[in-house]
């Protein structure tokens, strides 16, 4: 066996392997070992992933594997990676390991502790094969593998106030996403009638579609990674779905699965879509509309949570405006956004957490004074909210900032004027996130009444009570690779940058 | 004898027994259409035997078959019909709804009062 | 050499760091020490960059880091010519008295190890701009800049007057900022570097039509006016006050709003390249200077005189600048900033002492607080321009260069450069004007100090106040040969000496009538009791953007919930309507089952025969 082959196809392995072990162990001894070689897995995964960095190059071809998996439908199992994947597997393995090293401190109310870590690898291996599979249908498989264990999170493991909410929130994200997917499959289905395969690395490098049924299967398969990402108006499944999720479950939701869709976009629908569709300004202006969108969303919401996932829906429309791009500065953007956003946006819910654990509660109505109560908290919070709104010299900015430059000084083939316009409303989309950031820090963390919103209920315990306990040693260990890395990617852009500009030509061939 | 004659007299007792199992209540006369349609069966079965002049035989092997088959049948039938007619107190086949597939809140539909 | 400027960039964000942690850790002297130590030091290392690159030195440039993207690459470069030197000088030496003058003005405050981080990080970012050969690093630290002025501006966060301020500030600047965005994109665009100095000597070799380059140069001018306060964003800086007061001090004094002054020097090839952004520019100042000194002459919070004087003086350095008078325009960004820090520290002490920002509230302090006595006045001395204070000299400089361009029309259409110098005329009797009431009120008079017994600031607070003054009272020779800074090429005469006559004259006029109200109204306000109501732009903005956004907010939170909602929820609906009507079928009636299969039957044997034959 190759070392390339060991790498990738142990990458999808080792998270499946450590949950047999940890279930194993779980029936046998004590729940804290199974818990610990749960968490021990999450590690190793991170580590393993490192080793597949370096052993990457930037073209796919590099570090390749290519068997026959169901040979009667010439279905292949094909893995590899390149500099467009790579930056976003390292990502989830590092927020892998985040969610579940905080789960040793953070034991969920309802117990199952070892149950959900499980859970968890298994997502991780499932984005893990999606972000590795380079053949449509093998996409398709790790895809729904990614997906449906996160029903049982939400639904077991979410908000405890609310069993029937969480299962409302549970099941309508996935329904939504499996209706999504399925017309993927459905598009993948004609791309291989129109190209004669289903691996992407050939249709990037040779395919040029043209037809009606070229235009159907990029609508299709653009449409299940619209419900993904997700493109506006197919976004309301995520703000239910994020707020009733546990911590772990909004983090790997927020920064881990929706990058799936992101990556789809790049990997798979780019390919397939012509770049003188006349459809192209419409997704950007979609995209568009969902950062406005999303941004008045947040102005108006008085829960944390929701909120949070709000902005996410405002993020992702960056991203998608710059895959409609059709430039490898477009793609250059994507990935940066869509890692930028899951650093930080990570951050974000696993401080709503920490609040959540705290005060029981995420209505910002009730919460106030952070800032005087558990200032470091309140201050990380501060840090990642400022990351967030895009302030230069943090992560954050780089993707709004190059998706904006790529909108402005796009392909020659789309239209001008058009993507320059989306472009400035994107940047108006920018003061309208900093202006209800602002506004969350002023009522949340320094006690200003909320904008616009009634101060209902009591606010949780009164400014005399005893304080609680601020960030502790656990959480900082989870949350300072993120704060770390935020910073690192806002003052060092170049070090995303370049392997994925490699990539992108490499793949796409004819830019 | 033509081979029509047997044929028209199955295809009408056939006729009847639907007319039986289809349209009366009593579930007693609904099993008693059963009956006519399986004989009628046997007599369709016999007459081509003979017509064709099977060395086999198979048609009339085939219709004792079914006399043994029928004859369980309506025995476990009455049976059925005996318990319905303990719980219910009637055997309007009609009237015995309560395996519609409805919600609690519109079973009005179920034993219908007359 | 080009490695010290690195590690002055670097060194405030170390401090920041260490400051946080050391002093939230416990060691809260610790912490003080280190933030006020490394403070020193980059004072001493701005100076050993910066002296040797005044006067006629080569500029100082080097590129460390690159990063590829499509198109012109982003690189971490550096710059320093004679703007920088002199920049750097300013910020520095503020940044380091403001952390002084902190030690005793903040002494009891649980928050000072995140005062002084943040303090540092500002420094930083402020380096950072002044010494910015990328656009994009400028931008970085422009806008980091905002985000510090945020954190520092709502650092007594229980007062809901700096909440909002600290929202207001941000939210402005970060809507100008997107100009800078703008206009970065597009000169990457067209001349397909990022490079200041590659695009500004690319522009002034020539061969550009005149305002083939206005779309980034107006670009540009809109985040110059949001970041400096001119009209129409000119109404957060007075806002900005409920902040600490060296922060007032450092920040929307001295370094912060006068980087908008630097942008337009920085690019200052591009404005003469788009006259008509000039005249823009010039337009702009005239107005804001007038409006300002206005509210600065009848307001009666003496840190809001102290803002609306700063907006007011910002729009006199971009009136200079509009009209070609690079020296002097940057010359009286120095002075400003010496001068202006002086007043608020100064101020600072004042409000120590009398325990309000009110002037009403204060009255007669001259006895009680000496050296803070001698030190405002010759701030005061020089924001009114009195001879021999630096502030005569750069601001008669400023007028005489307005004076010429109105003249020869070379960059501003005349009949603008005209309104603009009767608007500098009657602002500078305005700032007169202001400056001896607000020093009359504060110092002489009856007192009416309600808090205890005044005393005198302790001595970390009153070295800086010293230290300032030297810039102030000396600073005259500076203006009087400025090729000792910018080099040999600048021109050598700066003023008109019978304006400087003329304006001596009618500043005595002024100083005599505000004397005689004074005395006329008991020696208390000059003229009780006019009030002006809050400026009316805040208002259009309230009701034209704040309000239409927060009414579109609940539109999209009620659309989301009722109609996009609505569909999914529909979708289920429907399904289950489906189903609802399908099991009608399913009614239990055996016989009824019974007919469909014998219907079905028959139709489908009838089928197979009509197919068959």
């Amino acid at each position: 066996m190759t070392t390339s082959a060991l790498a990738l196809n142990g990458l999808v392995a080792v998270p499946v392997g450590f949950v047999l072990l940890a279930g194993l162990f779980a029936r046998r001894t004590s729940d804290n070992l199974a818990l610990g070689i749960a968490v021990l897995g999450s590690v190793v995964t991170f580590g393993w992933s490192i080793w597949l960095t370096l052993l990457a190059g930037s073209s796919l071809g590099d570090t390749d594997f290519d068997e026959a998996w169901i040979a009667s439908m010439d279905v292949r199992w094909h893995l590899g990676v390149d500099g467009i994947s790579i930056p976003l597997i390292l990502m989830t393995t590092l927020i892998a390991a985040c969610c579940l090293l905080s789960l040793i401190k953070h034991a969920p109310q309802c117990g199952g502790r070892v149950s959900l870590a499980m859970l968890l690898l298994v997502i991780e291996a499932g984005v893990l094969g999606s972000f590795l599979a380079l053949d449509m249908v093998l996409f398709f498989v790790f895809f729904e593998v990614a997906l449906i264990p996160m029903w049982f999170v939400i639904n077991s493991w979410g908000d405890e106030h609310d069993p029937v909410g969480r299962r409302r929130a549970a099941t309508r994200f996935l329904i939504f996403t499996v209706l999504g997917s399925a017309l993927m499959l459905v598009g993948f289905m004609l791309v291989r009638s129109l190209t004669g395969t289903f691996d992407i690395a050939e249709i990037a490098a040779s395919y040029t579609p043209s037809g009606s049924t070229a235009v159907a299967a990029s609508l299709l398969i653009g449409l299940g990674l619209a419900v993904k990402t997700p493109l506006w108006p197919l976004h309301i499944w995520l703000p239910d779905a994020h707020a009733k999720a546990p911590t772990v479950g909004s983090v790997l939701l927020a920064a881990v699965l929706l990058k799936l869709g992101a990556y789809g976009f790049v990997r798979f629908w780019m390919p397939v879509t012509s770049v003188d569709w006349d459809g192209a300004p419409v997704v950007a202006a979609l995209a568009v509309i969902g950062i406005i969108y999303a941004a008045l969303a947040c102005l108006a919401q008085t829960d944390l949570k929701r909120l949070i996932a709000y902005s996410s829906v405002g993020h992702m429309g960056f991203v998608i405006l710059a895959v409609a791009t059709f430039t490898v500065g477009g793609v250059q953007a994507a990935v940066y956004a869509s890692v930028a956003h899951g650093l930080i946006t990570g951050l974000l819910f696993f401080v709503a957490g920490a609040i959540k654990d705290r005060y029981g509660t995420t209505d910002l109505a009730r919460i106030r004074e952070l800032y005087g109560r558990v200032p470091r908290l309140g201050g990380v919070f501060a840090f990642a909210a400022i990351a967030s709104l895009g302030l230069p010299g943090l992560a954050g900015f780089w993707g709004e900032m190059l998706a904006i430059r790529a909108a402005v000084d796009q392909s020659a083939a789309l239209p001008g004027g058009t993507f320059a316009v989306l472009a400035v409303i994107a940047a108006f989309g920018v003061i309208l996130t900093s202006a209800y950031f602002l506004a969350v820090m002023r009522g949340m963390l320094q006690g200003a009444p909320a904008l616009g919103v009634p101060v209902q209920g009591a606010p949780v315990q009164s400014p005399s009570a005893q304080a609680t306990t601020d960030v502790h040693a656990m959480e900082w260990v989870a949350w300072s690779p993120l704060i770390a890395l935020t910073v690192v990617f806002g003052v060092a852009p170049g070090l995303l940058l370049a392997p994925v500009s490699d990539a992108a030509r490499a793949f796409f061939g004819g830019f | 004898m033509p081979l029509w004659w047997p044929l028209l007299l199955a295809s009408l007792l056939f006729a009847i027994g639907v007319y039986g199992v289809l349209v009366r209540r009593n579930a007693v006369l609904v099993l008693m259409g059963v009956e006519l349609m399986l004989n009628a069966v046997n007599i369709n079965l016999v007459a081509f035997d003979a017509h064709f002049r099977d060395v086999l035989h198979g048609g009339q092997t085939f219709a004792l078959f079914i006399i043994v088959i029928a004859a369980a049948e309506v025995g476990l039938a009455l049976a059925i019909v005996l318990m319905v007619f303990r719980t219910n107190g009637h055997i309007e086949v009609d009237q015995l709804r309560s395996l519609a597939d409805r919600d609690e809140a519109d079973r009005d539909d179920v034993e219908v009062a007359r | 050499m080009s490695w010290v400027v690195l590690v002055l960039v670097v060194l405030p964000f170390a401090s920041a760091g260490l400051t946080l942690l050391v002093g939230h850790g416990g060691g809260e002297a610790v912490g003080k020490g280190i933030s006020v130590g490394v403070s020193a030091l980059g004072l001493a290392i701005a100076l050993a960059v910066a002296l040797p690159q005044l006067g006629d030195a080569e500029a100082l440039a080097h590129v460390f880091a690159s990063s590829a993207t499509v198109g012109p690459a982003i690189e971490l470069s550096l710059y320093v010519d004679q703007l920088s030197a002199v920049l750097l000088l300013l910020a520095h030496s503020v940044a380091f008295l403001v952390q002084l003058y902190s030690l005793g003005y903040l002494s009891h405050d649980p928050r000072y190890p995140s005062y002084a981080a943040l303090v540092s990080i500002f420094t930083g970012a402020m380096t950072l701009v002044v010494t910015a050969d990328d656009l994009w690093v400028l931008l970085i630290g422009w806008e980091l800049m905002g985000a510090c002025s945020y954190f520092l501006i709502s650092h007594h966060w229980e007062l809901p007057e700096a909440r909002a301020g600290a929202v207001k500030a941000f939210l402005m600047t970060r809507t100008a900022d997107l100009g800078l965005l703008f206009a970065i994109i597009v000169l990457g665009i067209r001349f397909d570097s990022y490079r200041i100095s590659t695009i500004m000597s690319a522009i002034s070799e020539g061969g550009l039509a005149r305002d083939e380059l206005l779309l980034p140069a107006l670009l540009l001018t809109a985040a110059v006016i949001g970041k400096s306060a001119q009209f129409p964003l000119h109404t957060w800086l007075p806002d900005a006050m409920p902040g600490p007061t060296p922060i007032s001090a450092l920040i929307h004094a001295a370094t912060m709003v006068a980087a908008g002054v630097f942008l337009v020097a920085r690019t200052y090839p591009l404005f003469l390249s788009a006259p008509s952004a000039l005249n823009v520019l010039a337009a702009v100042a005239a107005v804001t200077m007038l409006i300002a000194a206005v509210y600065a002459l009848f307001t009666h919070d003496l840190k809001r005189v102290l803002a609306w004087s700063t907006v007011s003086q910002l729009a006199y350095m971009f009136g200079a600048l509009a009209v070609g008078a690079y020296s002097a325009g940057v010359l009286h960004l120095l002075a400003h900033g010496a001068f202006k820090a002086l007043l608020f520290l100064a101020a600072g002490s004042v409000v120590h002492a009398a325990g309000s920002t009110s002037m009403t509230a204060m009255g007669g302090l001259r006895d009680k607080l000496p050296d803070t006595f001698i030190t405002m006045t010759l701030g005061f001395g020089a924001l009114a321009g009195v001879v021999p204070l630096v502030g005569f000299f750069t601001k008669d400089a400023a007028i005489s260069a307005v004076l010429d361009a109105a003249g020869n029309g070379r960059l501003v259409w005349p009949w603008l450069a005209w309104v603009l110098l009767a608007s500098m005329i009657v602002t500078a009797l305005l700032t007169v004007a202001y400056s001896l009431r607000a020093w009359l009120m504060v110092f002489f008079g009856p007192s009416a100090v309600e808090s205890g017994e005044p005393h005198e600031s302790p001595w970390s607070m009153r070295i800086p106040l010293y230290l300032l003054a030297i810039p102030t009272v000396l600073g005259g020779l500076a203006v009087a040969s400025p090729q000792v800074i910018f080099g040999s090429s600048e021109e050598e005469h700066l003023f008109h000496p019978w304006m400087s006559v003329v304006m001596s004259v009618l500043v005595v006029l002024t100083t005599a009538l505000v004397l005689v109200m004074w005395r006329r109204n008991e020696g208390r306000d000059p003229w009780h009791p006019y009030n002006l109501p809050h400026p009316p732009v805040d208002q259009v903005y309230e009701l034209g953007l704040v309000r239409p956004i927060g009414w579109m907010a609940q539109v999209v939170r009620a659309g989301d919930r009722d109609v996009i909602d609505a569909y999914a929820n529909a979708a289920g609906a429907s399904t289950r309507g489906v189903g609802w009507v399908l099991r009608r079928a399913q009614n239990g009636n055996v016989q009824s089952y019974l007919m469909v299969v014998v219907v079905g039957a028959a139709a489908l044997a009838v089928a197979a025969g009509v197919m068959s034959s």
